[in-house]
């Protein structure tokens, strides 16, 4: 044991937080208990340091303060050595923390959404929802009678929805037979109508589709009481713009 | 900067950090965080298991190739040998039409040895109508190519005869059976 009970400490000397020895102010490890004076307790040398140094030449009230209080209790210099390295570790785990919430919380979403996303979607772009599916088979269904029907007397007008609802080099395979049509149709008084039986889903993607359709087009001449029907199957394809459905392309056979 | 930096002039070194440790591995945390976010968000397959739509794809995907393969099962047909064409039809089919369809192969037997026939059919296209779990709706759209002994006798006698061929629209409804789907009715559509 010490006699630091009997004596007071010298400037250069403090007492060991884990064994009450007096020790020297500068060490960083107790010569008695061994122990790391610079882990575990907060402090840390570099702040311990200023208990060596010497008054300056004119010292200010809070240097002289800062002295006075080391050489009659060195014991309060800990909660502020504490509280000064607290102020370095905190914030930089709670930022940590909180950054690896959002990453979990963020995640989370991405997964969630790769599992249940707004438009079921395969990985190979196909699209598997219902209300989707259908939407394209109604579009298909809807374009297609506009696209194969006509009658004589409203044959631009006829035309015009047609050509609304197709795009890319149909629209120019339509306009030419559309074209060679028209006389013939004028002449013979001609309607088609086109009658989509079924509809199935060949392929749907987000931007894309295939439909197949069985559709009847029954061709009538005016005052005449035959009636030419046509059994036909035709895979529709489509684009998808801006929510609508434009056929591009008609395989029939 | 503390007092006792003031007072020697001296600058404070780096601040030091409180808990190596936990900062490390938090840090870790953080990346190994950022990166999955980044891979599922790039690689969708990256998220563990397959996903709703990837399992409606598979179904879909089954559907279709189970529809093909009893059309073109169904199309089938050589008077030779019709026992085995009959029973593969019958493998791949299940209630009503099953039922219905083994009813009438010793006719439809009897018919195609009587006419000689020979026919093959192919499958143009595959559209889903609905589907479910376990039920599904197909729209196939086949051709079937055939001869007869009519034909045959025609083409041996120096007549050139092509094959006739003729376009089928089927309404096919498949059902799942123990993870098999097997044509259940056959409807055509005129």
């Amino acid at each position: 044991m010490s006699d630091q009970g009997n004596r007071e400490l010298a400037p250069d000397e403090k007492v060991c937080p884990f064994c009450a020895e007096t020790i020297k102010a500068a060490a960083i490890r107790c010569r008695f208990c061994q122990s790391d004076l610079t882990v575990g307790s907060g402090a840390s040398a570099p702040e311990v340091a200023p208990v060596e140094i010497p008054p300056a030449p004119e010292p200010e009230a809070e240097t002289v303060e800062t002295v006075e209080t080391t050489e009659s209790d060195p014991a309060p210099e800990r909660p502020e050595q504490v509280e000064k390295t607290g102020r370095t570790g905190f914030p930089l785990v709670a930022a940590l923390v909180a950054l690896c919430l959002v990453l979990a919380g963020a995640l989370w979403f991405v997964v969630d959404r790769a599992r249940h996303p707004d438009l079921d979607t395969a990985p190979n772009g196909q699209v598997t929802q219902g209300s989707f599916r259908n939407a394209a088979m109604s579009a298909a269904s809807e374009n297609v009678v506009k696209v194969l029907s006509y009658d004589y007397k409203t044959l631009d007008k006829d035309r015009e929805a047609a050509e609304a609802v197709i795009g890319g080099d149909l629209s120019k395979q339509y306009t030419t037979t559309m074209d060679k049509l028209e006389s013939r149709a004028l002449s013979l008084k001609l309607s088609l109508k086109a009658t989509v039986l079924s509809a199935g889903l060949v392929s749907a993607k987000e931007h894309s589709a295939k439909v197949l359709l069985f559709v009847n087009t029954a061709t009538t001449a005016e005052g005449s009481k035959k009636q030419q029907l046509d059994k036909r199957r035709i895979v529709v394809t489509m684009k998808r713009t801006d929510g609508d459905w434009i056929v591009s392309d008609m395989d029939a056979f | 900067m503390s007092k006792a930096d003031i007072m020697t002039g001296q600058s404070p070194g780096p601040a030091r950090v409180r808990h190596p440790v936990v900062v490390a591995v938090l840090a870790f945390l953080a990346l190994l965080l950022a990166a999955a976010c980044v891979a599922a968000l790039i690689w969708p397959t990256a998220v563990p298991g397959k996903s709703r739509a990837e399992k409606a794809t598979d179904r879909d995907l089954a559907v279709q190739v189970a529809a093909t393969a009893v059309t073109k099962a169904f199309l089938d047909v050589d008077y030779k040998d019709m026992d085995k064409r009959i029973d593969t039809v019958l493998n791949l089919s299940t209630g009503t039409f099953r039922t219905e369809y083994e009813g009438a192969s010793v006719n439809l037997k009897a018919l195609a040895q009587q006419s000689g026939t020979v026919s093959s059919g192919s499958v143009r296209s595959v559209g889903i109508g609905d589907i479910d779990d376990d039920t599904a709706v197909v729209y196939v759209a086949a051709d079937r190519r055939a001869t007869d002994a009519e034909t045959e006798k025609k083409r041996k006698a120096g007549q050139t005869v092509a094959d006739d061929v003729k376009g089928y629209r089927y309404q096919l409804t498949m059902s799942l059976v123990n993870g098999k789907w097997l044509l259940s009715d056959l409807k055509f559509i005129v």
